[in-house]
């Protein structure tokens, strides 16, 4: 195991295969930091790659250096991008790119070694029982962090929603229910047609919004089929967020695979369509989905909501619902009980929950369930969030 | 207790099935989730109707569960459990693992209620899948000099 014990260089992404590491602009330079295959040298140091102007040179250089494994080709046309935007004299969008280049998602290796860590204490020490970072929530909340306004009103005390931002008309962000305004159908027109340039200006098909996967050998694959798009103009904007979560979708599994979804995802924050971004979430583990701090440390759940919202896109969710109530051992306001979900798929659960079924004698769901004891109430609250997709 | 579907022909009882498969409302539409059930409650109204119309109906039933739609597959999947359970509990499980949203829990709720499903394990049966082996033959060994 030498080498391995340097702190820091576990921190980074997919250390273990021949990955771009960091990858930013330097002057008229696009450097890449990168890690070789098969581990981190003894001394956990690996000297920044410059950049060559002719990006197949660079790709034969890597490939001499670390072996045919090196997984450069993806981020070809990434870096593509960023070359031409350098040229352009567009430096944000270049670093923008740039960053983009680098932090793959996790792979199958990195998942397992993750899962190892934390349950049978294997990994490295400072590892063991810490989850490593979701790097694509931690790309979201760079971006979210950048359109972050401490002075953005935010609904009163009392209200239901209290905490939750609002524009100030009174509407939280994230009411899927209201009615949608002309202004939110602009922005979503002007969110698509980003997108869309952002395709025409990947030199190389980088997010195949249009036309799906080119590469035969890896094809992406097709999203989950939501319910029927909505045809013509929205009335709510949920449905306006439907439309558009149908309309990306293929991109979206792309993007997602191809570790440009960042870019979608910043375009889609920018115009306010958290919840579109949310949707797309990887699903997590439950530790990654508890609020951070202890709910029973507040007088209620709605002074813990109010101090602690659950952000953009996101809203709290209780694993045994709400209306079951509390049991011996069983408090319904627990932090074990209370779960951070995508905007969407929380109205979607609920929605679930409302049905009315013939098996159960035209009871609901949640009426069904009520009458099952606490342990159950959980363990079907916790299934659905699987089956939604949303806790892995 | 007889449906107003009952006493249908089997050609109109599949003409009406697959119309209101196609024309689910939207989930979060005017009509709002109780619209959303109102129509699948229908849908699964149809489908027994033409489950208990005789062979005909029943075959019928089977031919939809290889519809494109969703909303079809399920709910004919969902009326054929108690004749074709096998078929149905295939259709079934490939929903859920196409994860086809609110389709994909109503076809685990199914499963749950035939004693197919373990919430732990997920469902018991699984659909047949070629192996690996199957997929890709091995070559022969090289014979030895």
């Amino acid at each position: 195991m030498h080498g391995r014990t340097r702190e820091g260089a576990h921190d980074r992404p997919d250390f273990v295969r021949g990955v771009v590491q960091r990858c930013w602009i330097d002057g008229d330079l696009i450097r890449l930091w990168t890690s070789p295959v098969g581990g981190i040298r003894p001394n956990g140091r690996q000297p920044p790659i410059p950049w060559l102007v002719d990006l197949s040179v660079l790709e034969e250089a890597m490939q001499s250096v670390y072996g045919r494994d090196f997984r450069l080709g993806d981020r070809m046309p990434i870096l593509q991008m960023a070359v031409d935007a350098l040229a352009a004299g567009d430096r944000a969008y270049a670093a923008e790119l740039a960053e983009a280049v680098a932090f793959p998602p996790p792979d199958y290796f990195t998942t397992f070694r993750n899962a190892c860590g934390r349950y049978l204490s294997w990994g490295p020490a400072h590892r063991r029982g810490n989850p490593r970072i979701n790097v694509d929530a931690w790309r979201q909340r760079k971006a979210l962090e950048r359109k972050y306004d401490p002075n953005q009103p935010r609904v009163p005390r009392g209200h239901p929603n209290g905490g939750q931002w609002t524009d100030g008309s009174g509407d939280e962000v994230s009411d899927l229910d209201r009615p949608v305004t002309e202004e939110e159908l602009s922005r979503a027109d002007h969110a698509l047609a980003r997108l869309d340039d952002l395709v025409a200006r990947s030199s190389r098909g980088l997010l195949h919004l249009a036309g799906g996967a080119r590469d035969p050998f890896d094809p992406p694959k097709p999203p989950p089929t939501d319910l029927p798009p909505v045809e013509g103009t929205p009335k709510t904007r949920g449905q306006l967020v439907r439309q558009m979560i149908t309309r990306i979708a293929p991109a979206a599994a792309f993007a997602l695979r191809r570790s440009t979804w960042g870019l979608v995802a910043s375009v889609l924050l920018e115009e306010g369509f958290p919840e579109v971004v949310t949707y797309f979430d990887e699903p997590k583990t439950l530790s990654e989905m508890h609020p951070r701090v202890r709910v029973e440390d507040y007088g209620s759940f709605d002074e813990f909501r109010r101090r602690n919202p659950a952000g953009p896109g996101y809203e709290w969710h209780h694993i045994r619902e709400r209306e079951f109530g509390s049991a011996e051992g069983w408090d319904v306001h627990s932090t074990d009980n209370i779960v951070r979900v995508p905007v969407v798929h929380h109205r979607r659960i609920s929605d679930f929950y409302s049905f009315k079924r013939e098996e159960l004698g035209g009871m609901t769901v949640r009426e069904w369930l009520k009458t099952k004891d606490p342990a159950f109430q959980r363990e079907f609250g916790l299934t659905i969030l699987k089956w939604r997709g949303v806790v892995r | 207790m007889t449906s107003k579907w009952s006493g249908r022909s089997v050609d109109s009882l599949v003409g009406t099935f697959l119309q209101l498969g196609k024309s689910y409302p939207p989930i979060d539409g005017e009509g709002g989730v109780e619209a959303f059930d109102r129509h699948r409650n229908e849908m699964a109204a149809v489908a027994k109707a033409l489950k208990e119309s005789g062979s005909e109906g029943e075959a019928a039933l089977l031919s939809l569960m290889d519809h494109e739609l969703v909303p079809i597959r399920l709910t004919a999947a969902q009326a054929s459990l108690s004749f074709a359970k096998d078929r149905a509990i295939d259709v079934l499980i490939d929903i859920i693992e196409a994860r086809a949203a609110e389709f994909s829990m109503d076809a685990m709720f199914t499963l749950l209620f035939a004693g197919e499903y373990d919430m732990n394990a997920g469902p018991k049966r699984r659909p047949y899948k070629v192996p690996l082996d199957e997929q890709y033959p091995r070559l022969p060994s090289r014979p030895k000099k």
